[in-house]
């Protein structure tokens, strides 16, 4: 009797001291809040980031996480999400039955997104909108399987912020770009790798944006500066240098009627109507349509229909690439337009060019060009009769954009 | 030991039991306001009066019902709205924009389906509570005896099934979350209502002590301020063919779609803005390209083709089930029929 109440005690006891060393190893710090794998963790999760306050850390610990709902937050100050790595915390969105994006974060100040993976968003994968100085460090969005059109539109995608870094990223699969910055101020993009995307890496409506020491392969293009008509805001000063953009010869399989779905298989580098963006010291190889690519807006749609908008490029400086391109431009899963830019470049005796601009520019300095032995051709549209190879009439060498400049959260 | 603490409690319960509902047959209480977060339960305002699953306004605390002539739909919910303005404290009379109600205010909206015996099943209630210069959202879910609804922060996803338009349609309701729910309550980043503009709740609605315009009665109970209700158009009704298919297509997006489609909501990143105010072709999305649409573009160039309702991307994504090209992007999980007939009809015969 005596004895196994003794033994009871002894086992009681121990319950007891494993139950405090495990809240002692639990026992995080006061500003983090720890999301553990399993049936809650959804809840959890979304719990987080609803109540999380100013300084606080959400973690997730390795394993894979699933969610049924968009998991957002919003309104929020001095946030870290962080996983337990890229290849060891997942949120999973494979059976997500209500919310467009996997993760959102909106109207919030110095949010940071690192070590972990966002894998099949129904839509957009991870979307900052309306944030100042957000950041994504070491974050993967990716689709799984091959690439198809089925995919959601954008990896990650900070729209309508300020101080964007992403650093070291990952993104594969999106049906649009895999990394989208969209009508935001004050971007960096460096060290990331884009591959099996419509598009890599795009800046769009963006205005002081630096991308440099990525990778951006086997997409339909590589990297693309663009500028839209009818958006809150304009593009203006984007510098792409330093990066390694090759055989984006993906079949183009963005959704008919989007943008992207008129960039042509074989991409590198292609500036849409924004005004200054240089582009140098990049390794541009095996792009099969062409290493760059300078185009007016008007050519995909004559009528823009937002009277502020200004379809030509301008400030546009190509200098010090390095252009490797051996293989055949694939012409028959082009675009009938493209097809068209394709047979002219060939009916006027040209090789598919390294440098290619539709010639709808205001002047010939908006499109200065420095760049060696680089090719050259313009295809003059829309009358196509004066095609030409001759660069020389682009000699020109403006000064340089400045860096840019902030401190990431 | 815990034991002896129950038989104590047990009569004490019974008691205080007794006393309140001797008081509730007396005079009914007040509304309760929280001063911070909401309430656990939805009984703990004070809102409804006796059985609380019977949904009666405590209209002797200054609860009054209302409805709108163009409705948010909603997976083919039903809905009752109640609106609480404190004594003393008068909303700005405007037809520009959602009325501005002033502090201390409640709107309350309650989600229910009627039951093929004609009983109603409660699904969620939820308040918008104007606490400071901000609204605050509440969201409750009622629970399975229908006692009573429970506060929820992250919401919840229940497999629904309804009768509509001739079928029974099983679907994902969504109660949303309270970061879903400023996705469509949000100007400028801020919380606000969506419905109760002038325009809309310039109707008549049958109150206990008869027929009444909703505007009118709430001049006459001192909580808006009075002004001329000559010169006000109502917003029409979605089948009202007295009134112009642009005017309904228009209120229809306005109601359904401008919450986020306007230059300072949810939305403004896609250069589509659908408020009725919008007189810019373009950015109404007449021979607009799609921004982000992703897959949501359906393969359709614009987003209004004159003459070509269905190939055209707004009427695509109001048809759509997928989760990316869906829209509204929640709260939606059932075609809309009526609107997308109205739709149609309007780019079709623009």
């Amino acid at each position: 009797m005596n004895r196994s109440l003794t033994k009871y005690i002894s086992i009681l006891t121990l319950i007891i001291s494993v139950f405090a060393l495990n809240g002692c190893s639990e026992d995080a710090p006061s500003n983090e809040i720890l999301i553990k794998a399993g049936t809650e963790a959804a809840k959890d999760a979304q719990t987080a980031f609803i109540e999380a306050e100013e300084g606080n850390i959400i973690i997730f610990e390795a394993g894979v996480f699933s969610f049924t709902n968009t998991l957002s937050m919003d309104g929020k100050n001095e946030i870290i999400i962080r996983g337990a790595g890229r290849d060891e915390t997942i949120l999973d969105f494979s059976g997500q039955t209500a919310g467009g994006d996997g993760v959102l974060v909106t109207n919030s100040n110095q949010v940071r997104f690192e070590d972990l993976t966002v894998r099949d968003a129904a839509g957009d994968a991870l979307k900052a909108r309306d944030c100042n100085t957000v950041s994504f460090v070491n974050i993967a969005t990716i689709w799984s399987g091959n690439p198809s059109k089925d995919n959601g539109a954008y990896g990650l995608y900070p729209v309508l912020c300020t101080e964007v870094y992403i650093d070291n990223c990952y993104a594969y699969g999106a049906s649009d770009a895999g990394i989208y910055v969209g009508q935001s101020d004050i971007v960096i993009v460096k060290n990331s790798v884009a591959e099996g995307n419509v598009a890599g890496i795009e800046i769009e409506n963006t205005t002081n944006a630096d991308v440099f020491d990525n990778e951006a392969f086997d997409n339909t293009g590589g990297i693309l500066v663009f500028d839209l008509p009818g958006l809150t805001k304009y593009g203006n000063s984007t510098r792409v240098f330093d990066n390694n953009v090759y055989d984006n010869n993906r079949v183009n399989f963005a959704p008919a009627g989007n943008i992207v779905a008129e960039v042509p298989t074989g991409t590198g580098i292609m500036v849409l109507s924004t005004k200054n963006v240089e582009i140098f010291s990049n390794t541009i190889s095996e792009n099969d349509f062409a290493g760059v690519i300078v185009a007016n807006y008007l050519i995909v749609d004559d009528t823009p229909g937002d009277p502020n908008y200004d379809p030509y490029p301008s400030g546009i400086y190509i200098h010090d690439n390095s252009h490797t391109m051996t293989g055949t431009v694939n012409k028959p899963v082009q675009t009938i337009n493209i097809q068209a830019m394709i047979n002219v470049i060939e009916n006027n005796g040209f090789d598919q060019p390294n440098i290619v601009t539709d010639g709808l520019l205001m002047n010939a300095s908006d499109l200065c060009i420095q760049e060696g032995s680089a090719t050259f051709v313009n295809v003059d549209v829309p009358s196509f009769s004066n095609v030409s190879n001759d660069v020389t009439v682009h000699n020109c060498s403006p000064a340089g954009l400045p860096e840019v400049v902030f401190v990431p959260f | 030991m815990a034991r002896s603490i129950k038989i104590l409690v047990i009569p004490i319960l019974i008691f205080t039991t007794f006393i309140s509902c001797e008081k509730n047959d007396t005079v009914n209480p007040m509304v309760r306001f929280p001063e911070g977060k909401g309430y656990e339960w939805l009984s703990d305002y004070n809102i409804f009066i006796g059985n609380l699953a019977d949904i009666n306004p405590n209209t002797e605390a200054g609860i009054l019902p209302y409805n709108l002539n163009m409705a948010l739909f909603s997976d083919y919910a039903s809905k009752k709205r109640f609106v609480y303005v404190p004594e003393g404290s008068k909303i700005n009379f405007d037809t520009t924009d959602v009325l501005n109600f002033p502090l201390g205010s409640i709107l309350i909206k309650h989600f229910y389906y009627l039951r093929t015996d004609g009983s109603e099943d409660n699904i969620e209630t939820r308040l918008l509570i104007r606490q400071t210069d901000a609204w605050r959202a509440e969201t409750y879910i009622w629970n399975e005896d229908q006692s009573d609804a429970q506060r929820t922060i992250v919401g919840e996803t229940l497999e629904l099934t309804t009768f509509a338009n001739g079928g029974n349609r099983t679907f994902n309701y969504l109660v949303p979350n309270q970061n879903q729910c400023k996705n469509c309550h949000s100007d400028e980043g801020k919380l606000e209502p969506v419905g109760p503009q002038a325009q809309n709740l310039h109707k008549d609605y049958p109150y206990d002590f008869g027929t009444a315009n909703q505007l009118q009665t709430w001049m006459d109970r001192g909580i808006l301020e009075d002004a001329s209700l000559q010169q006000l158009t109502a917003w029409p009704k979605i089948d009202d063919a007295s009134t112009s298919l642009n005017k309904r297509a228009r209120a229809y997006l306005d109601v359904n779609c401008a919450s986020c489609h306007h230059r300072y909501g949810s939305a403004a990143n896609s250069g589509l803005y659908l408020e009725t105010e919008n007189k810019d072709s373009l950015s109404v999305g007449i021979w607009k390209s799609p921004v982000a649409a992703g897959a949501g573009s359906g393969g359709f160039s614009y987003v209004i083709h004159p003459g070509m309702g269905d190939q055209s991307i707004l009427l695509y994504r109001m048809i759509s089930l997928e989760l990316d090209e869906r829209m509204p992007e929640i709260g939606r999980d059932l075609i809309h029929d009526e609107g997308v007939l109205l739709i149609r009809d309007w780019i079709d015969t623009m």
